[in-house]
């Protein structure tokens, strides 16, 4: 009796890629998330004119291969480096002053948002996780397929 | 005694010419420069096996300077002594209370400035400790 096994080479190669390939794959779930993330810090951002709320930004995810990350960024009150009289000025002392009284939302809307999900964020990224386009190399990279 | 208190306790004992360190977030009329420990809601709390209810929790602590009209240098500088002893905590007990580990949450930021236009600024901390007595 012969058994003949094929398929080795290509089996080899989607080992050696599912690495690489499930850190692009993790990026929808992971910018899914994030978007969740900011629509609770958006429930809980102070509000008199909105200006503040409607600063919030997910980025797409940017992979950092070589050091094995994904990174989705959320920004609050325009870009980092703004004047001190811009949103990024005014952001810090809405989002750092524990002691001033809001009608709605209070501080640290962006941190609370971001601590809730931290003990189970990697199990729901596990979940969500598309092993099928990992393992075949399929997913999207940065807003592809998200 | 609670985690502000232990914290400002700790940097007085530590570091007698930080000043004096104010607990809480209203700040004195005098001196301009102060160094001020407030605490904001940090993380989820854990247990741990053979002790029930909680055991270790993060809080958050937020370390505040303030100098003078138009010299934000004084206050910064206060506040970087402060920082720097502050995350050298680890694994000791500041009054009582068993500190895990103290991690810095980015640098010192301008936070704002008060009534009389004197600058205050600020740097973030997550602390594991134990819960505290109150």
């Amino acid at each position: 009796m012969t058994c003949e096994m094929t398929g080795v080479e290509e089996f080899k190669a989607s080992l050696k890629n599912f690495g690489p390939n499930a850190l692009k794959a993790a990026g929808k779930p992971l910018f899914q998330i994030t978007k969740e993330v900011e629509a609770d810090s958006r429930r809980n951002t102070p509000v008199e004119w909105g200006t503040l709320e409607g600063t919030h930004e997910t980025e797409f995810p940017n992979y950092e291969e070589e050091a094995g990350a994904v990174i989705c960024r959320i920004t609050v009150g325009g870009p980092t480096g703004e004047s001190p009289t811009g949103a990024m000025g005014y952001a810090v002392p809405v989002h750092e002053r524990m002691e001033v009284h809001h009608e709605r939302g209070g501080a640290k809307f962006l941190w609370n948002a971001v601590m809730k999900r931290l003990r189970t964020l990697h199990v729901e990224l596990a979940q969500r996780l598309d092993l099928q386009a990992a393992w075949n190399g399929t997913a999207g990279v940065g807003g592809e397929g998200i | 005694m609670g985690a502000i208190a232990e914290v400002a306790t700790f940097l007085g004992t530590v570091s007698p010419t930080l000043g004096t360190i104010k607990k809480g977030t209203a700040l004195p009329a005098t001196p301009d420069v102060v160094l001020a420990v407030t605490e904001f809601p940090g993380g989820p709390s854990a247990g741990a096996f053979g002790h029930a209810g909680i055991k270790y929790e993060l809080t958050g602590i937020q370390l505040r300077a303030r100098g003078a009209k138009n010299d934000e240098n004084a206050a910064r500088a206060l506040l970087h002594r402060a920082r720097h002893e502050f995350a050298k905590v680890q694994a000791q007990t500041l009054s009582g209370t068993y500190y895990l580990t103290v991690t810095t949450q980015g640098g010192i930021f301008p936070l704002m400035l008060d009534d009389d236009e004197r600058p205050v600024v600020a740097a973030n901390f997550l602390v594991e400790k134990e819960e505290s007595a109150t």
